[in-house]
């Protein structure tokens, strides 16, 4: 109350030292301010303000005698106000009416220590509030230290004293309760609140009388001994949730289901996804991906194979997993796997739970897939031999299923701000079965000489486990740090399988010359083990050169038995010459070193690395158990490595590298034994391989024009082979290919990928262009003979982006391949397939709330030397309209394929082979969906994307 | 009452130095997933999304540091680069701010293009709002202004404490130093984390050459406003190219 009647006072008298004098446009306001003992404040601020919303007119600071003076204020109402720091802030309002000047006089300014709470609050306006007798903090105003208690934070509170004890005292009262949210917390030890409960889940803190049970019966107040203090807590600021479900139903038996749903706050996620279709559209975005995997969606700097690559550089992995058979597959993976031939059915289910905070991540994944695949494929392959033409027609049908259940574990805490640890378990469970039947004929020239009717029957199942630890330190020299880690990772598999053939050996006369029948049942274990561990270092050399030092190492050991049968009148008899044992292991050590400078945009790293392989194997035969053969091998090399990167600017990036690769030869490919599993593709292994060895060179440029819309950006890439991985191929007069892994010298390949974008007309019409360019050199040994092929492909393409409005736009595409292939064996085969296709996408808001889409697309494959034409046109359209407020249903009818017209067809041409194949694929039908989602959705009918 | 006196002369501190020289680091946050959230085109599912996604990413900020002698001022980033990162080009940002001969001379990278502005100090128009708080020991008063061509409101926090006139981001014209710039509650937010008023600043961090294309300050404004509203109607965020 103080301090109102020292405004009131000092009001008066700002009135009664009004002059009066005649209009001017501008006045003068002068006054001194001191404290309440009358001494002057020296260098003491005061601002002149504007009364009606408080605009800064000016400021000034007082003289040594505490005097202050603004001159040519302009008329108007103005409020001075005086800060002194320690002392509560002041304000004046002045009215100048028609005097000159205007003298405030002597301006008291009380010091905040002897004044009570209350004034200070309301004059100085802390971050606390007054309510009633309710004085109210702020939390947030108050900073504390991470994993501080409510305690800690009551310290930093104006007017709170906490005995040593952990006794509160507020404004010289002692605080007997305390309660959270209104409600008491744990009994009556008012302690037990703030000693456990952690800051920063606190948004207010209140302090007001208490009130005993009388007074709060009867409503009288006396004045309280004691004070009560609540605690609010905060609302979880960034929860969210959203999900969406769609349902279609079609003819010829389509349906589709597909929903997913997530629900967060700040430190948890939880999520759930789900599709069933047997459209062969899989349905899941990459949108769909980050709802379903949350913080956990994109990993940076993850990748534990340390090399040359910057320690601190921002690399990125998509996901956990490795690559490799089936079973190895990361969900991220059978997360996209969409665009299959043929008619397919899917189901993918996945619940995923993160958790984040306090510098702790915990992920739990789990995902369900199962896919079902039924295809019938015609095939088409010529092989261009030294004086004859391999033709091979075949027409088979397979029936695929396969099922996983996979599981992820991730834990990753940072201890202090120098160390991290994190570990990984990951677990699969998959089963498959494949049914495969056809025929292949094989002819020589036109001439058939083979035929061949096969039935394979597959079941496999197996299961794997992988566990990972890492270790990351940084050091206290800003630069300095270092990685550790191992991980485990074991599988097993076994397959069991039947195949069957019937094979018929033609002369060329066509007269039958031999048959031969094989039935054999197969069954195949084999485990496999890898352990890895990886270490790194950087080491900091002034402000721009970093020095990092990486080490390797990785044992693979497979075992594992394959037992063949055969069935000869209807006797089981084991197949001595296929069946074996077979113990193998691939010891990988690595050693590197690199110096990277960076400054300014500017990164330049050059290193080496010397890496060594060995290779043992062992095969020993199933019946007898003895040695069939041994591979004991040791490769080493040095590879150097260097790379450039410079960013010119933040629109233009420069880059150059250059590597040294080398590959080991696989043990399968090593070991010393024939394989006639199929007798017309005999297979031998080579104990005589070395490690594929190239250089690989790259140039890249990417540049910017932000103000113009306008992107550019151009890649080569060149790659010069030492000796490359090839095959041995020779064909006898039956057709009977035997093949085998060979090195072989040189082979290069060259790519060219370059793409424009710009704006004929900004935001309405886009042009992006692409244009790429391939020149693969090959060789290979065919017959005795070695064979040069060289594949040129050429595939510019051009997209135009029509987008006039929300509501209409046109998006055109059209591209053209050219692949030329030139034999070096036979030119006279020389070949080039051209691919065209061109495609029109329209979406429109129509009347009435109704929207459509149209995508007519069209694709022709041509192949002059063999006269083949294939045109595939495909028109897809949709009626949608939307239901509910914001958009959150939509009722969908889809014609897929109108024209009835859909097959899976591919050409391709690889070393001496040209090869076409169709696949009977899914072709017209139509859908009803309906979708809801809970977040409602856009209607604009632009696409979104980057550029 | 013991806790109330400490708490006050603890931000009583400083005051009888008239400091005029000095440097002042601040940490700049961008908080991009409310700066996405508040544009036109994004949906609350795409804003969710994000938050999903990024918002528990880290978020270390950008430090930057203001030099400041003689009524003139320096503020740019602290370092060029934090240690063992690939090396990567940041927009520019060098504002140099004369408060004696009213001008500025700024070296900005915005939208693609790094921009010379050489213009007069125009005067911000600030509104003094009636609320305190402590920043790096300093009591700091709260005053508000608008930024019309970005749309944005600008809250600043400055202390009468050091008594040179001038701020981060190019702010200033308050009487006493700008410890912290908060726009649009929190979408970016720069604050003081290290006041330095001991070491004399022998000269400031100016650098003899200033390349950029030469621009007044509000050919740029026109430019932004245009880039913007381009940039919206195109569904883009502006504001990956723009400093906000």
């Amino acid at each position: 109350m103080l301090a109102f009647r020292y405004i009131l006072v000092l009001c008066l008298g700002l009135l009664l030292t009004q002059q009066s004098s005649a209009q001017s446009p501008t006045y003068q306001i002068d006054g001194v301010v001191e404290d309440t003992l009358g001494n002057s404040l020296i260098f003491a601020t005061v601002l002149l303000l504007e009364k009606s919303d408080s605009t800064m007119v000016d400021f000034t600071r007082t003289e040594m005698d505490g005097s202050f003076r603004f001159k040519d204020v302009p008329r108007g109402n103005h409020i001075v106000k005086a800060t002194y720091v320690g002392y509560l802030p002041l304000t004046i309002p002045v009215n100048a009416g028609q005097e000159k000047k205007v003298n405030l006089g002597t301006v008291k300014m009380a010091e905040i220590a002897s004044e009570l709470m209350e004034v200070v609050i309301k004059a100085a306006k802390a971050p606390m509030k007054m309510r009633g007798d309710t004085i109210e903090y702020d939390a947030s105003t108050f900073k504390v230290p991470e994993g501080s208690t409510v305690e800690d934070l009551l310290r930093r509170l104006p007017g709170i004293d906490i005995e040593s004890d952990g006794s509160i005292n507020a404004d010289g009262k002692s605080v007997d309760e305390v309660t959270v949210d209104g409600k008491s917390f744990f009994g009556s030890d008012p302690k037990a609140a703030t000693k456990n409960l952690p800051a920063e889940g606190i948004s207010k803190v209140q302090v007001f009388d208490s009130k005993s049970e009388e007074e709060e019966i009867t409503g009288s107040v006396g004045e309280s001994e004691t004070k009560t203090m609540n605690l609010e807590l905060k609302e979880d600021f960034k929860r969210g949730g959203f999900g969406k479900v769609v349902a279609g139903i079609g003819d010829v038996s389509r349906k589709e289901l597909k929903g997913n749903y997530n629900k967060f706050n700040d430190k948890i996620q939880f999520s759930l996804v789900g599709v069933g279709n047997n459209t062969g559209r899989n349905g899941l975005s990459w949108d769909d991906y980050q709802d379903f995997m949350g913080s956990q969606s994109w990993n940076f700097g993850q990748d534990t194979d340390y090399g040359f690559g910057g320690g601190g550089g921002r690399f990125f992995s998509f996901g956990g997993g490795g690559r490799g058979n089936s079973i190895e597959q990361s969900i991220q993976s059978l997360f996209f796997n969409g665009g299959q031939r043929g008619f397919p059915e899917n189901y993918n289910t996945g619940i995923n739970l993160n958790y984040d905070h306090n510098k702790t991540k915990v992920s739990s994944v789990y995902y369900f897939n199962q896919s079902n695949l039924s295809a019938s494929t015609t095939t088409d392959e010529d092989k261009f031999y030294q004086g004859f033409t391999q033709n091979e027609a075949s027409a088979d049908s397979r029936d695929d299923k396969s099922q996983g259940h996979r599981v992820e574990f991730s834990f990753e805490k940072e201890i202090d701000s120098l160390h991290t640890i994190k570990v990984d378990l990951n677990g699969a469970f998959i089963n498959e079965n494949n049914i495969d039947a056809g025929n292949v004929s094989l002819s020589r020239d036109e001439n058939l000489t083979s035929s061949t009717n096969f039935e394979n029957r597959k079941n496999t199942s197996g299961h794997l486990l992988n566990g990972i630890a890492v270790f990351r330190k940084k050091f206290k020299k800003k630069g300095r740090n270092a990685g550790l880690n191992a991980s485990y990772l074991t599988t097993e598999l076994e397959d069991d399988w039947t195949q069957k053939s019937n094979i018929s050996f033609f002369d060329d006369q066509l007269m039958l010359t031999d048959r031969l029948i094989t039935d054999q049942d197969n069954n195949d274990l084999a485990t496999k083990s890898v352990f890895k561990a990886n270490a790194l270092y950087v080491e900091p050399i002034g402000k721009k050169f970093f020095w990092q030092t990486f080490l390797n190492h990785r044992n693979t050991s497979e075992d594992g038995e394959r037992v063949i049968t055969d069935l000869v009148d209807n006797n089981e008899e084991v197949n001595d010459f296929l069946s074996r044992i077979y113990d193998n292991s691939i010891i990988y050590n690595r050693v590197g070193t690199v110096l990277r400078y960076s400054n300014k945009g500017l990164n330049i790293s050059m290193g080496a690395a010397y890496q060594n392989f060995d290779l043992l194997g062992d095969f020993s035969s199933f019946l007898s158990g003895q040695s069939i053969g041994t591979v004991d091998k040791s490769f080493s090399q040095y590879i150097p490595n260097a790379s450039i990167r410079y960013s010119i600017n933040r629109n233009t990036n420069l880059s150059a590298s250059y590597n040294r690769n080398a590959n080991e030869p696989s043990i399968d490919d090593l070991q010393p034994i024939v394989d006639n599993l199929n007798p017309l593709f005999i297979r031998e292994g080579n104990p005589e391989l070395v490690p594929e060895v190239s250089d690989s060179y790259r140039v890249g440029l990417r540049k910017n024009f932000p103000l113009h819309d306008t992107r550019i950006n151009v890649n080569l890439t060149y790659q010069q082979y030492d000796t490359q991985f090839s095959t041995e191929e020779s064909v006898d007069q039956q057709l009977v290919t035997t093949y085998k892994p060979i090195n072989i010298e040189g082979g290069t390949s060259a790519s060219l990928w370059s793409n424009l974008s710009f704006p004929i007309k900004k935001n309405k019409l886009k042009v992006r262009a692409n244009y790429y360019v391939q020149v693969n050199d090959r060789n290979a040994l065919v017959n005795g003979e070695l064979n040069a092929t060289q594949v040129v492909s050429h595939s510019p393409s051009v997209k135009l982006d029509i987008t006039p409005s929300d509501d209409f736009t046109v998006y055109l595409e059209g591209s053209y391949g050219l692949s030329n292939t030139e034999y070096d064996l036979r030119p006279s085969q020389n070949q080039k397939t051209k691919n065209i296709g061109a495609s029109i996408e329209i979406n429109s808001k129509l009347f009435a709330g109704f929207y459509f889409n149209t995508n007519f697309s069209y694709e022709k494959y041509t192949n002059d030397r063999f006269d083949l034409t294939r045109t595939i046109p495909i028109w897809d359209s949709s009626i949608y309209k939307f239901f509910l407020e914001g958009n959150k249903l939509e009722v969908r009818l889809s014609l897929y394929d109108a024209l009835n017209q859909n097959q899976g067809f591919n050409q391709s041409a690889f070393g001496i082979s040209v090869r076409q194949s169709t696949t009977e694929t899914l072709a017209r039908y139509a859908m009803l969906s309906v979708a809801y989602n809970i977040r409602g959705m856009k209607s604009s009918v632009k696409k979104s994307g980057w550029w | 009452m013991k806790r109330l006196t400490i708490f006050l002369l603890l931000l009583s501190y400083g005051l009888s130095a008239q400091v005029e020289e000095g440097s002042i680091t601040y940490n700049r946050k961008t908080n991009w997933i409310s700066i996405m959230s508040k544009l036109p085109y994004i949906s609350q599912e795409e804003v969710d999304r994000s938050t999903l996604t990024w918002g528990k990413s880290e978020n270390k900020g950008t430090d930057l540091t203001l030099t400041f002698k003689d009524n003139k001022s320096v503020y740019t980033y602290s370092e060029e680069q934090t240690a063992n990162e690939w090396g990567w080009r940041r927009n520019e940002i060098l504002l140099i701010r004369d408060y004696s001969k009213k001008t500025i001379k700024d070296l900005r990278g915005e939208m693609g293009v790094t921009f010379l502005v050489e213009d007069e100090l125009k005067r911000t128009k600030w509104k003094i709002l009636n609320e305190i708080k402590e920043i790096e020991g300093y009591l700091c008063m709260k005053a508000e202004t608008t930024d019309p061509v970005k749309g944005q409101t600008i809250h600043a926090w400055f202390t009468d404490g050091i008594t040179f006139s001038g701020g981060p981001e190019g702010f200033g014209g308050l009487p006493g130093m700008i410890l912290e710039i908060d726009i649009n509650d929190g979408d970016a937010v720069i604050t003081a984390t290290k006041v330095n008023l001991e070491a004399p600043i022998e000269k400031l961090p100016i650098p003899k050459k200033m390349k950029g294309k030469k621009i007044t300050k509000t050919e740029l404004d026109t430019k932004i406003e245009k880039y913007i509203a381009e940039s919206i109607e195109g569904n883009k965020n502006p504001f990956w190219r723009l400093r906000f």
